[in-house]
């Protein structure tokens, strides 16, 4: 049995259990405001797990309200008065963890396939089938090895004089009933233990999509911390440390080693170890009691094990939830969607043709998984270059294909020499008999700069792509439904964007979109055509990633400078 | 109505001056100056032996409301010394730790003074009883010792008068070597005491206060939430809650900057010393501003149109941080409603005579009545914003009912004005009524200039609250006022510029922008849903790019249908017309499946559609379409296609077939069914050489009853649970045995072939069939 030691709490151990409190604390905080963030999304994707999320809510309440009203020893009317009152505090503790869980079930299942297979075959009734029965015997096996571990370091550890206390202090602590208080104790504890220990940093490093150190350092802190937090650090020596470490362990290592059911036994075993421990350590009349618990909890198990000599196999499709199948859906739909944009990015040019006396950069961010921007550069037959440049006006696949379909049709036409307003008008017509809305909302343009004259002749459908023309007096918006030609002189740029620009901008009036640009050929006059498309991504908001986030419509823009004299 | 605005603004100005200064002569005597104070400070340090030459001193007025109830009720002898309005003044030596403490009523008495850390500051012993008699106005004979501890350090007498009428005044010294430490002349009425000076409104009232306290919290926490689930990559919350701060820390910075530390003595001064400068400056700067932005942004998030027009100059100034003619007008306009805004609970208190004892006046003895009392009376910005910025908005979105609504927002507002009032004399029903008024003003400058008329109206009230000061006591912060005044003069000025710009900014653009970025928010569908919707849509778009209608020839029939595996498909078929007045029948299939493949399916009709205008041989057609391919492909991607010319006079057929297929060529008259296999690889695979070098073109001429198929792999290789492929012979056996069927009816007993011996399989690729029948055959 686990030997006791009491030493007056302060010194090291109290500055340990009030940092860990401290920081445990702070993570609890941290993990229900994420968690919050998390089961909005799950909410309007339909996959929330609601009946798992009440019966942990209810789990809770009814475990917490009873756990205290057992120990409550002023009258029966006080005691079902007390356990409700806790009852309804534990069900809103019970809130937060259900809603923790709830939203980082899905993360799990998305990045982690087939960990809660088991644990749906539990839940959906499938009792004794192989899956189950092999988590309880991994977990129970974990639990064992990690029981004996921290036995063995109590024992090894230099302690000081122990204290025991007698049969009716520990009644007086913990009611009459205390094999199932202690009992009663475990969802509650274990309930959180593996929602903020384990739960919640898996969905927190799959969101981050990190692949390095920085996992194990969230995967194992959080247990840790989380553990020790609740834990009583006023035993001096390793120990406590240990039964910390080891409480840790019993989550992660059947979690790695089988799945989330074995994560959820494990940490039950072990903790029901190591309270019967304790408690009958501190008290030695209580071991009969805490036998019992323990004798409880494995008849409990036992069919379990069992099940996994004889229990039935079971599919992962067979016991998955409703919410389940929309997420595998999603996921599916998102797949595809990946795939569409890996080919999307295939038709778009990966280098920009040499232009003369011209210089160009280009850019195209979709503001979803496929955008229905597209950019291409047609080589006319007298060797011209030409522009086109398409807005997918927000309808993402739809748009995708109609401008492949304009890609076609247009690279075939600019090919044979026809000229950029004719072939735009052949190509709208023919979409709008067969694609109709999509072919209105998309806009297309075709520039083409004589780089030695600077004469630029442009043909837009739509009211996207916009032309500007950058130089040391300002911006000008070109207007193409009166001026399809205008010039462009030495050391002048062009900037053709699409709407994913206006989505960026604080101010997306017109009379904001021309100060922006006004601002933005003053900052670029002078500049290299490098230099000025430097700035022109800086002033869109820094980074990829950030401005990636910030889109609400594909973003292409265009950038083209004529060489100065 | 703008000058009468301007009008009704300084008459409330003048009112307020008076009320302020009518309140000022109602027994509170007349106003020290600060260079008084700072005098009778150094008078009292040299009476207790101290210098305190050249110290710093700061001065503010406290106010005590049940010294003013016992004054009014009992008149007692000593009332001077217990005088409900008193001057505190600290002196802090320039380089060291010390601090002296004095308390002064108006009358010029000392009653309280103390020195905190002067251990190492030199000074003289006083003797006990000369520290009594400088408490007790020469009337320490009056005085009897009642405790004195070992060692002589502590001292306590009590007023014999008092001690027979229940009035328990006293007198405490304590010493430290001799000096004194602290001296204090002091009522100290016991909670029963006070209790019986409450009138019956003091318990409603504090109700009402705690009622109030939590209802802020309760919306402050609804802000919260509103703001957690509803603030999803809202970049404008970001800037209006960067901007709210940033004004809050310029207001206080500023107060720093004029009156240096002194602006928050007074603070610091009326809870003697149970909170330090730090603990207060956090609050103001860190806490305080909290309450403003988390109201503002959460409103922003569930503005509705019938909103929307209220948060234009706001909006502007704060969400887009520009200064504007709207917003210069909407800040003009609050200004002048400032007066009005501070001038209902003087207004309330001057006209009712009775509760005007009752109330506490604290605005008007606030410390320093300028800086001092700007940031204090951000509480009153706050209670704005968080009515006008959040419930109102609020109310309006999920109360249905004008009524409802009405009912609701006035019985919020009343209770946030009358409960968390700081800033206005508050007591019961006077504060509920002050509370009302102010609503009613405040809705009034709401209605009219918006949230940014608020703000204006704040700083508009803070001045109007310094030009009273300065009429009811000209002496006092003087220089503070004026600098105050001139700030809000400027701020005017400023209003009054952007108000003369002409409106280069679109309002109804920022209008509709707020709206539809809230629209955006709420109406945000998961990720599922808007897959599913762009899939359907995107399905809808290629089933509209494949023909519409079959071609029609004299002499022939024809059909063709095309199944996606997925929601989307790489097959595609159609039907070109050439200039020479033939017909081309395509049909193509790009390898993979879904969206990827649809993406190359749809660029390769792009392609067919421009070069039918031009094209002259099939060959020549089919070569200029693999460059295109193999360039967007990069061979990672190819399309296979079977196309075919049919002359109808000649009833010649002329085939190409890039890695297609076969198409199956059904001769009636032998009763043979051939597959048509002209050399050629899939375009995109190889460059144009190699391409042109292996496609090959077969010429064959239909006869009466002949049929041609074209179709995909989808299906010859259809396959059942057993996983077995349709076939080609099993098609060819379809076809040999539906002569009798036009194109139609032989496409339909094919397609019901392959879905009863696929059975309930799901589908694994793309199927398309176009059929060709030369000859007026009869339907199925």
């Amino acid at each position: 049995m686990t030997p006791v030691r009491i030493d007056a709490p302060g010194g090291l151990a109290g500055g340990l259990e009030n940092t860990a409190g401290g920081f445990s604390t702070l993570l609890s905080v941290v993990f229900v405001i994420y968690s919050l963030r998390l089961f909005r999304q799950r909410l309007r994707e339909g996959e929330i797990p609601w009946v798992r999320l009440w019966l942990l809510v209810a789990t809770f309440g009814l475990a917490g309200g009873l756990f205290v009203g057992l120990a409550t020893r002023s009258g029966a009317g006080a005691s079902i008065l007390a356990g409700l009152g806790t009852a309804i505090v534990y069900g809103i503790g019970g809130l937060f963890v259900a809603a923790a869980y709830a939203s980082a079930e899905g993360e799990i299942r998305e990045g982690w396939p087939g960990k809660l297979t088991s644990l749906d075959a539990l839940l959906s009734g499938r009792w004794f089938t192989r899956p189950v029965g092999e988590s309880a015997i991994a977990a129970a096996a974990c639990a064992a090895w990690l029981f004996l571990l921290s036995s063995l370091a109590w024992r090894i550890m230099p302690t000081s004089a122990a204290l025991l206390v007698d049969d009716e202090l520990i009644r007086v602590a913990l009611g009459k009933l205390v094999w199932l208080r202690s009992l009663l104790s475990l969802p509650v504890g274990l309930s959180y233990l593996i929602v903020a220990g384990l739960f919640m940093p898996l969905a927190f490093v799959h969101r981050r999509r990190w692949r390095n150190w920085r996992v194990w350092m969230v995967l194992a802190g959080c247990p840790l911390l989380v553990e020790a937090g609740s834990r009583d650090f006023s035993l001096s020596g390793g120990g406590p440390v240990m039964t910390t470490l080891t409480t840790a362990a019993a989550l992660l290592v059947p979690f790695y080693l089988k799945d989330v059911l074995a994560a959820l036994l494990g940490a039950l075993l072990l903790t029901a170890l190591h309270t019967a421990a304790s408690i009958a350590a501190f008290a030695p009349a209580q071991a009969g009691s805490q036998m019992a618990m323990i004798g409880v909890i494995t008849a409990g198990l036992a069919p379990m094990f069992w099940s996994a000599w004889r229990g039935g196999e079971v599919e992962e499709a067979e016991v998955r939830p409703q919410y389940a199948r929309n997420l595998a859906q999603r996921l599916s739909l998102r797949a595809e969607v990946s795939a569409a944009r890996e080919a999307q990015l295939r038709l778009i040019p990966s280098a920009v043709p040499p232009l003369g006396g011209l210089s160009a950069s280009v850019c195209c961010y979709p503001a979803g998984l496929v955008g229905g921007d597209f950019y291409d550069f047609f080589r006319a037959p007298d060797d011209r270059v030409v522009f086109f440049v398409a807005s997918g006006g927000g309808m993402g696949l739809t748009s995708a294909l109609t401008i492949a379909l304009a890609k076609g049709f247009l690279a075939n036409e600019i090919r044979q020499g026809v000229r950029a307003e004719e072939a735009l008008g052949r190509l709208v017509a023919m979409l709008s008999e067969q694609v109709g809305s999509a072919a209105e909302r998309t806009g297309f343009l075709l520039l083409a700069v004589d780089p030695q004259t600077g004469v630029a002749t442009a043909a837009r459908r739509g009211a996207y792509p916009v032309v500007w023309t950058l130089s040391r007096g300002g911006a000008k918006r070109r207007d193409l439904a009166s001026a399809t030609t205008f010039q462009v002189d030495a050391g002048e740029s062009i900037v053709v964007h699409t709407e994913g620009l206006v989505s960026l901008l604080e101010d997306q009036s017109s009379t904001g979109q021309e100060e922006w640009f006004q601002r933005l050929a003053s900052k670029c006059a002078g500049r290299s055509a490098a230099q000025a498309d430097a700035i022109l991504r800086q002033r869109l908001g820094g980074r990829k990633q950030k401005r990636f986030r910030r889109l609400t419509r594909d973003l292409t823009i265009l950038y083209l400078q004529r060489a100065a004299l | 109505m703008r000058s009468g605005r301007w009008i009704l603004s300084a008459a409330a100005l003048a009112l307020l001056a008076w009320l302020v200064h009518r309140h000022d002569a109602l027994g509170s005597g007349p106003r020290w100056t600060q260079q008084q104070i700072e005098q009778k400070m150094v008078e009292s340090a040299q009476a207790m032996r101290t210098n305190v030459q050249g110290w710093n001193v700061a001065a503010t007025a406290a106010f005590q409301e049940d010294y003013l109830r016992l004054l009014n009720r009992s008149k007692p002898e000593w009332g001077e010394a217990i005088a409900p309005l008193t001057y505190l003044a600290e002196a802090r030596q320039p380089k060291g730790p010390a601090r002296v403490r004095a308390r002064f009523t108006p009358g010029g008495r000392l009653i309280e003074w103390e020195c905190i850390s002067c251990g190492r500051l030199a000074r003289e012993a006083v003797p006990p009883a000369s520290v009594l008699s400088l408490l007790a106005d020469g009337r320490d004979s009056e005085f009897n010792l009642k405790e004195s501890s070992e060692g002589d350090s502590y001292w306590r007498w009590v007023w014999a008068p008092g001690e027979q009428t229940g009035l328990p005044l006293e007198a405490r010294v304590t010493l430290d070597g001799g000096r004194v430490r602290k001296a204090v002349l002091n009522l100290p009425l016991r909670d029963s005491q006070r209790e019986a000076l409450r009138p019956s409104w003091y318990r409603l009232w504090s109700v009402t206060r705690v009622t109030a306290e939590v209802f802020g919290v309760l919306a402050l926490i609804a802000a919260g939430l509103i703001i957690a689930w509803r603030m999803m990559g809202r970049r404008d919350i970001w800037r209006l809650a960067a901007g709210l701060a940033l004004l809050t820390a310029a207001v206080f910075l500023t107060a720093l900057a004029v009156e240096g530390w002194s602006w928050h003595t007074g603070e610091v001064l009326r809870d003697a010393g149970t909170r330090s400068r730090g603990s207060w400056v956090s609050r103001f700067l860190l806490i305080q501003p909290w309450r403003w932005v988390l109201a503002a942004c959460a409103g922003l998030l569930v503005l509705e149109a019938s909103q929307a027009r209220k948060w234009i100059g706001f909006g502007h100034a704060f969400l887009r941080w520009k200064l504007c003619r709207r917003t210069g007008e909407e800040l003009l306009s609050g200004l002048a409603w400032g007066p009005l805004l501070a001038l209902p609970a003087y207004l309330l208190a001057g006209v009712c005579g009775p509760v005007w004892g009752e109330l506490s006046p604290r605005l008007p003895f606030e410390a320093n009545p300028v800086w001092a009392a700007l940031p204090r009376t951000l509480g009153l910005a706050a209670d704005l914003i968080l009515f006008y910025g959040f419930i109102w908005p609020v109310a309006h979105r999920w109360v249905a009912g004008r009524r409802a609504r009405a009912v609701v927002l006035a019985s919020a507002g009343t209770l946030l004005f009358a409960g968390m009032g700081h800033h206005l004399p508050l007591s019961a029903w006077g504060g509920v009524s002050t509370g009302l008024l102010t609503g009613v003003v405040s809705w009034l400058v709401f209605r009219q200039a918006g949230m940014m008329g608020l703000l204006g109206s704040w700083i508009g009230a803070a001045a109007a609250g310094a030009l009273a000061w300065l009429a009811a006591a000209p002496g006092m912060h003087a220089a503070a006022a004026g600098l105050s005044l001139a700030s809000a003069a400027g701020i005017a000025a400023g209003a009054g510029y952007l108000s003369s710009l002409p409106s280069r900014t679109e309002d109804a653009d920022l209008e509709s922008e707020l709206l539809r970025r809230n629209q955006a928010a709420g109406d945000v569908l998961g990720e599922r849903v808007r897959l599913q919707a762009e899939f359907s849509e995107a399905r809808q778009a290629q089933q509209g790019m494949l023909p519409s209608r079959v071609p029609a020839i004299h002499g022939f029939s024809v059909a063709a249908a095309c199944r996606p595996a997925r929601e989307v498909g790489g097959d595609l078929y159609d039907f070109l017309s050439f200039p020479d007045g033939t017909t081309g029948f395509c049909v193509a299939d790009v390898s993979g499946k879904g969206m990827p493949a649809a993406l190359y399916m749809t660029m390769t009709k792009g392609l067919l559609a421009s070069a039918q205008n031009s094209a002259g041989e099939l060959k020549p057609l089919v070569e200029a379409l693999n460059g295109p391919l193999q360039e967007a492909g990069r061979r990672r991607t190819f399309v296979t296609l079977a196309l075919a010319r049919l002359d109808p006079d000649s009833a010649e057929v002329e085939l190409v077939r890039a890695g297609h297929n076969p198409p199956l060529w059904r001769r009636a008259a032998q009763d043979e069914c051939v597959y048509l296999m002209p050399k050629g690889t899939g375009l995109g695979l190889a460059n144009r050489q190699i391409f042109a070098r292996t496609l090959e073109a077969e010429r064959v001429v239909m006869a009466p009853g002949d049929a041609l198929l074209l179709y995909s792999d989808g299906l010859t290789e259809a396959m059942n649970a057993r996983q077995e492929q349709f076939g080609e012979d099993r098609l060819a056996g379809i076809v040999r045995q539906s002569d009798g069927l036009d194109a139609e009816g032989l496409m339909k007993r094919i397609l019901d072939a392959v879905d009863e011996f696929v059975g309930g399989a799901e589908a694994h690729d793309d199927l398309t069939l176009v059929v060709v029948r030369y000859g007026e055959q009869r339907g199925k």
